[in-house]
């Protein structure tokens, strides 16, 4: 654990603490509380100080805990956890280990799709996992919606009944995103390739105005704990990557539409500097979107498409 | 030939359907067609007839990024050995745009290199090369729609 991490254990524990006893309990000096205090405040921790009283955490939470994490992640994966790092899909697809989850409390360069930034604030939960994939005969299409069908599954099964799935892969409650995933892979998309998952969720949401984001913590019907529910979003992701390609075409077809948000709807798909309107239809086998349109059935696979109920 | 007849000729073949009428009256003659260039369909007569049923949903063509889609060269494929696309996708040649491009025009690679990334359904799939040589030429510009086996470079 390091020092920064130590001092909100510490804080996590007690309603006021003083600098000195912060110091005491760490063996470090004052300064050094001082130092990791404005660290943690530039993180975006929300650490109060008062003269004569200290330091207090008003919103504390759990930290992630690496054995607590591998104790409920199925046994064939590994399972790592740093406090700091750019980010943990960049880690795993330069290291490429076998079926090994990372978590990270921060990423300081956690990504979207091309050319975005996936924001990192204290509190969310953001991991990868990465699994080899000797033989992808049938090619890795449909893995974005399988596995946001997965997670969608485990999560409703947490107790979130309203949680849903937009094409193709963002997590969505009420309408609201909480969270999404980038699937990288490295190699040979159809033989020997390297697939790695990164995920991210708003567990508090971060206060970024004007934006539609909500978070998950107020969406479960009691208090999840922080690594359970870490442990719970990492087995979804696993579990999705081991049963994967599923053994026959419509699996996916059908996993997908218990989790859509947006079947039958009326949505508009933004892809460059043109829209396409029409009703959402579920997905392909090969995990493109179907929408009816007045010219008829088109299939989306890729470019800049966001999609929206109208 | 009196312009009121003419206009009465266009008149007809709106209401008839017919594709086509040529009139001809001693010296002159006048050719009425609708449509300009269009192909020599059969007219649908009568023409309220009921239209055929919309193809299976499974004629739905895959769309990368649109209508801009499927400029396909078929002809003057450029020479060397040839990255191609495995996925319907779209190409991006660096991880973000503050980033350097994975490859320039000249530089040498290795096997195995990575040398951009195809986007489709949020996955980004490294494209590494499966040959040692020097990069002759991008073939495709980045954020562009690319079509499976599209060519993406050339490798000498």
């Amino acid at each position: 654990m390091t020092d920064a991490a130590r001092v909100l254990d510490a804080l996590r524990r007690v309603d006021w603490v003083s600098g000195q006893c912060l110091a005491t309990r760490l063996g470090v000096s004052r300064t050094r509380i001082w130092q990791l205090i404005g660290e943690l405040r530039t993180l975006g921790y929300q650490i109060s100080s008062l003269p004569g009283r200290g330091y207090c955490w008003h919103e504390s939470f759990d930290l992630l805990d690496s054995d607590r994490l591998a104790r409920s992640i199925p046994a064939a994966w590994g399972v790592s956890l740093a406090w700091q790092t750019d980010s943990t899909s960049n880690r795993l697809v330069a290291e490429r280990t076998q079926q090994h989850v990372m978590f990270a409390e921060h990423q300081s360069a956690g990504r979207g799709r091309v050319g975005r930034q996936w924001l990192s604030p204290p509190g969310g939960l953001y991991f990868s996992a990465g699994r080899w994939f000797p033989e992808l005969a049938c090619g890795p299409q449909s893995l974005s919606p399988w596995i946001a069908a997965f997670i969608v599954d485990a999560l409703r099964a947490l107790g979130a009944p309203d949680v849903c799935a937009k094409w193709p892969n963002d997590l969505l409650v009420d309408g609201q995103k909480f969270g999404g995933v980038l699937v990288e892979i490295a190699g040979d998309p159809f033989g020997d390739c390297y697939v790695c998952v990164g995920v991210g969720v708003n567990w508090h949401a971060p206060a970024i105005e004007e934006q539609s984001v909500t978070d998950l913590a107020c969406r479960l019907p009691y208090d999840v704990n922080r690594n359970e529910l870490g442990a719970t979003l990492a087995t979804a992701v696993a579990d999705a990557l081991d049963a994967y390609p599923p053994q026959t075409n419509g699996v996916v077809v059908d996993l997908w539409q218990g989790v859509d948000g947006f079947n039958g709807t009326e949505v508009a798909c933004y892809h460059g500097d043109h829209v396409v309107c029409g009703t959402a239809d579920g997905i392909d086998p090969d995990g493109a979107l179907r929408l009816h349109t007045n010219e008829g059935l088109r299939r989306f696979a890729a470019g800049e498409l966001r999609l929206r109920a109208i | 030939m009196d312009i009121r007849k003419i206009k009465r000729l266009i008149e007809l073949l709106d209401e008839s359907g017919v594709q086509e009428i040529e009139i001809h009256e001693g010296e002159e003659s006048v050719r009425i067609s609708r449509g300009g260039s269009l192909p020599a369909q059969a007219p649908a007569y009568p023409p309220q007839a009921a239209p055929a049923p919309a193809p299976a949903p499974a004629a739905g063509n895959l769309e990368a990024g649109g209508e801009a889609a499927g400029a396909s060269e078929a002809d003057g494929e450029p020479s060397g050995h040839l990255i191609r696309s495995p996925m319907v996708g779209t190409f991006y040649r660096a991880s973000s745009p503050n980033d350097a491009a994975f490859v320039e025009e000249g530089q040498s690679v290795g096997q195995g290199d990575t040398l951009c990334i195809i986007e489709a359904m949020k996955m980004l799939n490294q494209i590494e090369s499966d040959a040692s040589g020097t990069v002759r030429s991008v073939l495709v510009e980045n954020g562009q729609p690319v079509e499976y086996d599209q060519p993406l470079f050339a490798i000498e």
